[in-house]
């Protein structure tokens, strides 16, 4: 098969996997041009003349490869097309042309994970290098999943081969036994919950309930009312009596997730439900025996809040009677292939997708990805990879498009291209941007020039 | 460097800044920017997310931007009456400030958008031409009936439709019946509705897109029965003229209606590539925030119902963004509500947030008792999704009374079944 547009053939048959193209524009002629430059090559090339018409033709799959001519906003088009191939079933990489496109607007490219930017009009060993590319970038070998033996905890369960997770278990099956309030760290999506889980289910309360509440995701006006429950006509919309979680924490474990976001108020009301093992519901007088134990969990610094006066002392000495720290995903080794095998099991099994495998490229995306989200950041990756992933294999294309930088446009991702010190300057004044969410005097502060220069050079380099 | 002080909660400067008119878009400019809702923290609330009091002066600029903008199109539009009242055509005076109407209307100011509507009303009852009052009570009738106020829409556009009978202006018939079908619809009396459209469809036979649009209502009333064949007819006669035509709105309606009777089919591919061409053929054209945010809504419904909960919530989060900096409060409520059924259908409690929120919502500024209705219901849902027999009872009985007020017997008899359905009082406590 050859390249050809709009139906017409302009190539003779090669023997790799031919490339199929759609290009999104009304530029014929670029896409005439193109379709020359791929003849021979094993590459199709069919145009379409606008977004609508592109959204037909993706529900096709098969696609390798959209070009997208950008012209008015770019960048508002760009964060679009990403937006539409975030929801195709086989997403393809995305190749932008625009007529010489700013290296701010290359820096954004790459952080959308657009797999190239080409200036127009396109030269032929230009083209050729993108067609080179992206042979290269479907390559991808299957690496078997490893068997997983997760320990149970209720319906999910924990897996970990990693020794920074021994001092967890041991903990776990020393204090699970007694009545003790536990404080558990940890950075967000370490697994604070699941350890909880894991000390109610092997302590003297399993038989009662297990009542979580995240602290941080509800509203504080909403919180009180959560914790302790109200009664009828207390506030406006108290359409009826609610028992709060305290209450129907009795006889079993009541976690409180993230309670370093809690105010100052409602901490004081919460050590005395602990210290005092009673409650009052708002708008109700009478107060309520409660009996259940506490775990609290956390992923601030409670003892710097203290010091801040964010934090009450009294109320941390009564939660970390024991305590236990989790390490982040990145201290835990290999547990990140044992962790992605069980997901994908867990996940193919949920939405009927049989994956047996994970390709080398998208391992290689997963150890290199800075999991600041932790394990619960990976399950969801993973989840939202099984929802796309349509074949046996798991492949870099099914992961998030911004990770696919591999990827990087062509400005300077070249082993042996070596960048000129405007692309330097450029790319270290969006670090440093960045860095100063976006405020000109102080990134200018920390570069060392005035704020009028460095105006100047994000203006020229369009960052 | 601000970096020296901790960033403020959503919350706290929402509390701190006075709810007053001017500074509303500032608000939705603050919400819409702040920051927290990432990987690492994913399921923190929108008022515990986080702004740099730094970051405000860029955030002012665009406020500002956004104001001066709207301002600037009521001032002519107001300038443009002044000058039609000066030749003489009070017409194109009504004209110009039902144009103005329609901004604040396209901004999420649906209350400032009635004054203008209601004063243009004014104006055009002293006329003798009475097509300049049928516009308006077009607009108005809309408006009613978006905010469930179905009596009064009703009312409205049967004024409507007398005016146009008795001028002589088959198009404003056409349109009034439109409207009275529409109301129908919302009241679940799809005979009602069907009869609209096709008395709609007689005056509007010489114009070929009116015709199509009435289509797009039966399509509409085909599909409640349960008539799908008929409903992909309807679109199908409808498709074939919008199409010639190259309207974008009504093209971009018709592919809505397509992918909701694709859902309906079960034909779940088809309907998403229905919606994604939808919102394409709106890219292209003015931004209209309230068709894009009717069709988002329509593609998370659809991967709620498929299970899809996770690309569900990217979804709704992506259409908070766009409902928050485009004001779109009863669109949001509509989100926040579904939002709080992906978060029960994971089975996470804490979905309760959004429930809360929705009713707040609702309750707000552009008051929806229909929508506060519909929250409660699916709030009281959830609570006995989780075995709260008792709040979810609470629930079902406020949505109960809000629907017996707006005398909607089909929901008071929808949620009746429900209460049934749930252990008594003394079985439940």
């Amino acid at each position: 098969m050859g390249a050809h547009v709009n139906g017409v053939d302009f190539g003779t048959p090669h023997q790799a996997k031919p490339l199929r193209f759609l290009g999104v524009g009304d530029d014929a002629a670029l896409f005439t041009d193109l379709a020359r430059f791929a003849e021979g090559e094993s590459a199709v090339i069919e145009r379409v003349a606008d977004a609508a018409a592109a959204v037909r033709a993706l529900s096709q799959t098969g696609w390798s490869c959209l070009l997208v001519v950008l012209d008015q906003e770019p960048d508002e088009q760009l964060a679009w097309w990403v937006e539409i191939l975030s929801r195709s079933p086989r997403r393809p990489r995305l190749v932008a042309l625009l007529p010489s496109p700013s290296i701010g607007f290359l820096l954004r490219a790459a952080e959308h994970g657009i797999f190239d930017v080409l200036a127009t009009p396109v030269g032929r060993d230009r083209f050729a290098e993108l067609l080179r590319r992206l042979r290269t970038a479907e390559d991808e070998v299957a690496v078997p999943l490893p068997e997983v033996k997760p320990f149970p905890v209720g319906t999910s369960g924990m897996v970990s081969e990693s020794p920074a997770m021994l001092p967890v278990f041991r903990t776990i099956a020393q204090v699970a036994p007694s009545t003790a309030t536990v404080l558990v760290m940890g950075e967000s999506g370490t697994g604070k919950e699941l350890v909880a889980r894991a000390i109610h289910l092997n302590g003297p309360r399993a038989s009662g309930p297990f009542v979580a509440v995240n602290c941080a995701a509800i509203p504080d006006n909403l919180l009180e009312s959560e914790l302790f429950g109200h009664e009828k006509g207390a506030f406006t919309g108290a359409v009826g009596r609610k028992i709060g979680r305290f209450e129907r924490a009795n006889g079993g474990t009541l976690f409180l997730d993230e309670i370093g976001d809690m105010s100052l108020p409602l901490q004081s009301k919460i050590l005395r439900a602990v210290q005092e093992r009673e409650i009052e519901r708002v708008g109700g007088g009478d107060p309520i025996a409660v009996d259940g134990r506490v775990i609290a969990a956390t992923n601030r610094d409670l003892k710097a809040m203290i010091a801040e006066g964010r934090f009450r002392e009294d109320l941390y000495y009564r939660l970390a009677v024991v305590t236990i720290r989790l390490p982040r995903l990145a201290d835990r080794g290999d547990d990140l292939l044992a962790l992605t095998s069980a997901f994908l099991r867990e996940f193919g099994q949920r939405y009927a997708k049989p994956l047996t495998s994970l390709s080398d490229r998208a391992l290689g995306l997963l150890r290199t990805h800075d999991w600041v989200g932790n394990v619960r950041e990976l399950r969801n990756v993973i989840e939202r990879a099984v929802l796309v992933a349509d074949g046996p294999m798991l492949r870099s294309e099914h992961l998030p498009e911004e990770w696919r930088t591999g990827a990087a446009p062509a400005m300077a991702v070249e082993n042996d291209h070596l960048w000129t010190l405007r692309e330097m300057e450029a790319r270290h004044i969006a670090r440093v941007l960045d860095h100063a969410h976006g405020q000109i005097g102080d990134a200018a502060h920390i570069l060392g020039v005035h704020r009028n220069t460095l105006a100047r050079k994000i203006k020229e380099y369009g960052l | 460097m601000s970096a020296g002080f901790a960033p403020l909660r959503v919350e706290r400067v929402l509390r701190l800044l006075p709810d007053v008119d001017a500074l509303a878009p500032l608000r939705a400019v603050i919400v819409a920017t702040s920051k927290g809702r990432s990987e690492e923290e994913p399921d923190r609330t929108v008022g515990k997310r986080y702004v740099r009091a730094g970051e405000f002066e860029e955030l002012v600029g665009r406020a500002v931007d956004r104001v001066t903008e709207h301002l600037r199109a009521l001032y002519a539009a107001a300038i443009e009456a002044l000058e039609a009242e000066e030749r003489g055509d009070a017409s194109a005076a009504v004209r110009a400030f039902l144009r103005a109407g329609d901004r604040e209307e396209a901004a999420g100011r649906d209350a400032e958008a009635r004054m203008w509507y209601d004063h243009a009303r004014r104006i055009a009852e002293e006329l003798r031409d009475r097509r300049p009052e049928i516009e308006t009570l077009h607009r108005l009738g809309h408006l009613d009936a978006a905010h469930g106020s179905l009596d009064r829409a009703s009312r409205v556009y049967q004024r409507s439709l007398a005016l146009a009978d008795a001028e002589g202006d088959p198009a404003g018939a056409a349109l009034a019946c439109e409207g009275l079908g529409e109301v129908a619809l919302i009241e679940g009396k799809a005979h009602g509705a069907a009869a609209w459209y096709a008395r709609g469809r007689g005056y509007a036979e010489p114009d070929r897109a009116l015709v199509a649009r009435l289509d797009l209502g039966l399509a509409e009333v085909a599909m409640i029965s349960g008539a799908l064949d008929d409903a992909a007819a309807a679109l199908d006669r409808a498709g074939r003229v919008l199409e010639e035509e190259g309207d974008c709105e009504p093209l971009v309606r018709l592919l809505d209606a397509w992918g909701r009777l694709e859902t309906l089919r079960g034909r779940h591919t088809d309907a998403l590539v229905r919606y994604r061409e939808a919102l394409a053929r709106l890219r292209g054209t003015e931004r209209s925030p309230r068709l894009e945010m009717d069709i988002r809504l329509h593609i998370c419904r659809l991967h709620l119902e498929a299970g899809r909960l996770p690309v569900a919530e990217d979804e709704i989060r992506r259409a908070e963004d766009l409902a928050i900096v485009h004001n779109l409060t009863r669109q949001l409520a509509r989100l926040y509500v579904m939002m709080g059924q992906v978060r029960g259908a994971a089975g996470d409690e804490t979905g309760f947030v959004f429930f809360e929120k929705a009713i707040e919502l609702s309750r707000g500024r552009e008051a929806s008792p229909r929508l506060e209705g519909e929250a409660y219901l699916e709030y009281g849902r959830f609570r006995r999704a989780f075995g709260d027999h008792d709040e979810s009872r609470a629930y079902l009985e406020r949505a109960r009374e809000i629907f017996d007020a707006q005398g909607d017997r089909p929901m008071c008899a929808l949620i009746d079944s429900e209460l049934s359905g749930l252990p008594a009082w003394h079985e439940a406590s």
